[in-house]
């Protein structure tokens, strides 16, 4: 069945490819230049990998397409800048790397062109939170490639049998995963694993509860009286979550609400795997909506994603720029939609086609509308902020401190980052 | 004809010292020249890397730092290790996942050398059988014990769970199971290679001792603890400062299942310097701390080693 599905999508992907090339009837004029992309392991990587013989055969430009673990490509793009070895003329820089990469003049900074081909990028089509994928002040030092909502992912079926209404509050999600939570079932799931997986999962629940990692004068608020009450209400859905789920990564998680086993999550629209028909277990009972908001502020939803960045040491630099243009173009887009990546265009999240067949698309685009790209600062300091969160969630969830003991422990940590 | 043999000693090369001296140094360079190429693998990829370690651990080095600049700061990187409760939390859990997971091993790969010295039948499949958990990577048998381990989904929580323990948040989600979780996984690895070490020190020891133990009356038990263990030292020294050496250097388990969690149970020294330097890339600070853990692995090495020097002597 899936050999069938990736023929057909290859074949509606060549039909494309054909009439995109009659809009670059021309080879480029960097044709036989080679570049080398080097992407995190995610469901857009793949996109990317189908499309690069596309973009060589359109371009003349030689892709490669390198594909690497999350922490592996950190490493390996900062020793690539530091050593100015320009070992890849292309890396996908993730949002919360923004103003790091700005700041140390890794990446090339691509307002100027931007601004020079406006009108060819359509920018009016890329919704303004999408740019926070690769922007720090002024500069915009990687272009949208794939954005992704937080959302809130629920067992429909659960919630009908029990006859609960898909929750919109905090309040009513707390209510939701108590009530649901029976019959050997979790009522929700979260990561609870020390370090980045506790500390962004929490992070969704802070923004939800309308905490932030940063106070207004841009230091440090961790051990907020809301970031506090979010731990507390984070530590307390855990009596609802499965037994082992306070050493859950996004793995685990996600696993545990695909098999059926929890009714809730909150998630990333990266897979959503789970609303494929046939993929998983609980395939046609999930849905999704927007996250829960705690009651009386507005509605503010967790945007995160990926951006291109071309790398300052790079000597294909007008190649890479070529290849940036292609892949946000809209033909290309509705395509990388197709082969599993996320669009960044206002139009692609609209199409009426792709709607029909991908419904989920328009909750994307309503956390897109309402997004908030820096509820993870975008930050220099960032891994270190969240290393410490991650530390001080993970000491709640299994009882060894209190809420705002730790995140006092964790504020002290951070504080003199920002001296 | 005097002069003649002195004319062919004059010819042959000079006098018999200067012979001696010039194959001497003919030897030296021989020797220096087929040398080489380990010396310069070794200065280049071991000497450089540790001179180069030491040098950068004086300064406050951010590879991040938009400036680029590098301060020196003497022994402060130093100071800020022994002031910071991560890594002394980091080292406490490192030495006592040494002392768990080299101890087992000891025990466990003592028996099965001794069992795999009997002659029974299928030992030879059982001993090639042995060698598969050393053929693993690490991270690979990580990632599978942490599946094994899931509270909800593992087999190992669920059959634990049937026979009454009751683990709560799992055996790598309990605070105080965590460290010991992790210590399961490195003996089951790891206990086959000391097996096959003690295995091979025990088939070399003359049988001649045994034999004459035996006829002298010693029962099995007697023959063990007094002919064979006291032969068999030098062998475990050896294969204890091979397991000390790799067992503080844990990261793949650590990396794979725990992230150093719940809380900091399972922050071992090496998952932290990595973060601080792979992550953070405060490669200044990242270096004093790897250089005390080395002055912690040669310190534990050479009381090994001492140990193996007394063995020598008294045997």
């Amino acid at each position: 069945m899936n050999g069938i599905r990736r023929a057909a999508i290859y074949t509606v992907l060549a039909l494309c490819a054909t009439s995109v090339s009659m809009a670059f009837a021309e080879k480029s004029q960097y044709a036989g230049t080679n570049l080398n992309f080097v992407v995190v392991s995610d469901q857009f990587s793949a996109a990317l990998e189908a499309l690069a013989p596309v973009f060589q055969e359109q371009t003349g430009i030689n892709l490669r397409v390198t594909v690497l673990g999350y922490g592996e490509l950190y490493q390996r793009a900062i020793a690539d800048f530091i050593g100015h070895t320009a070992q890849a003329d292309l890396y996908s820089t993730d949002i919360v790397w923004s103003c790091q990469f700005a700041e140390s003049g890794y990446l090339t900074d691509l307002a100027s062109l931007i601004k020079r081909d406006e009108a060819e990028l359509d920018l009016d089509d890329i919704p303004t939170v999408m740019w926070t994928t690769g922007s720090c002040g002024e500069q915009q030092i990687a272009f949208p490639l794939v954005g992704y909502a937080g959302v809130l992912a629920y067992n429909k079926a659960a919630f009908d049998a029990a006859g609960i209404a898909v929750p919109k509050t905090v309040k009513e999600l707390a209510a939701a995963a108590k009530a649901l939570t029976k019959d050997g079932k979790a009522g929700i799931v979260m990561n609870g694993q020390r370090g980045t997986p506790a500390a962004q999962d929490w992070m969704f629940y802070m923004l939800m509860n309308g905490g932030s990692i940063l106070g207004p004068d841009g230091k440090p608020a961790l051990n907020s009286p809301a970031n506090v009450e979010t731990l507390e209400l984070y530590a307390d859905l855990f009596k609802y979550a499965p037994a082992g789920a306070v050493s859950y990564a996004w793995g685990e998680r996600v696993t545990s609400f695909s098999e059926g086993s929890s009714m809730m999550m909150v998630d990333w629209s990266a897979g959503l795997d789970y609303l494929r028909p046939g993929a998983v277990p609980v395939s046609g009972s999930a849905a999704i909506t927007t996250t829960p908001v705690k009651e009386g502020l507005d509605p503010v939803y967790p945007f995160g994603g990926w951006g291109v960045g071309i790398n300052a040491d790079s000597t294909s630099q007008g190649a890479a720029w070529e290849f940036i243009k292609w892949l946000s173009s809209p033909e290309v887009q509705k395509q990388y939609v197709e082969l599993g990546g996320k669009p960044i265009r206002h139009s692609t999240l609209t199409d009426p086609v792709l709607v029909a067949k991908y419904p989920y698309l328009s909750t994307i685009l309503e956390v897109v509308e309402h997004g908030d790209g820096d509820f993870r600062p975008r930050i220099t300091q960032y891994s270190q902020i969240e290393d410490a969160v991650g530390l001080a969630v993970n000491l709640v969830i299994t009882g060894q401190e209190s809420a705002q003991k730790a995140l006092d422990a964790a504020q002290a940590t951070v504080a003199p980052l920002f001296q | 004809m005097i002069s003649s043999s002195t004319t062919d000693l004059a010819c042959s090369g000079g006098s018999a010292p200067k012979r001696k001296r010039r194959f001497r140094l003919g030897r030296r360079s021989s020797l220096a020249f087929w040398v080489s190429p380990a010396l310069i693998l070794i200065g280049v990829f071991a000497i450089y890397p540790v001179a180069y370690s030491v040098f950068i651990s004086f300064f406050k080095y951010k590879l991040t730092d938009p400036t680029k600049s590098q301060t020196f700061v003497g022994f402060g990187n130093y100071l800020a290790a022994f002031a910071d409760p991560s890594f002394i939390v980091a080292v406490r859990n490192s030495l006592v996942f040494v002392v768990g997971a080299v101890g087992f091993e000891l025990l466990l790969g003592l028996a099965l050398a001794v069992l795999l010295n009997r002659e029974l039948p299928g030992m030879g499949i059982v001993r090639s059988l042995l060698i598969a958990p050393l053929t693993l990577t690490p991270l690979v048998v990580a990632l599978v014990w942490g599946a094994l381990y899931n509270a909800d989904f593992g087999p190992v929580s669920y059959y634990l769970k049937q026979l009454g323990f009751q683990l709560g948040a799992g055996p790598i989600g309990e605070p105080s199971l965590a460290l010991a979780s992790l210590v399961v996984i490195d003996v089951w690895q790891w206990t086959p290679l000391m097996a096959l070490l003690l295995f091979t020190g025990l088939r070399s020891q003359p049988l001649e001792l045994h034999d004459a133990a035996q006829i002298d009356g010693a029962s099995p038990w007697q023959r063990f603890l007094f002919v064979s263990l006291p032969l068999l030292k030098p062998t475990i020294l050896v294969a204890l400062v091979i397991r000390t050496m790799d067992a503080l250097k844990l990261f793949d388990s650590v990396f794979a299942i725990t992230g150093g969690g719940p809380g900091r149970s399972t922050e071992v020294v090496n998952y932290y310097i990595f973060k601080v330097g792979l992550k953070y890339f405060d490669i200044g600070y990242a270096a004093a701390m790897s250089n005390l853990l080395l002055i912690i692995i040669v310190i534990m090495s050479a009381l090994y080693l001492r140990a193996l020097r007394t063995s020598g002597r008294a045997s």
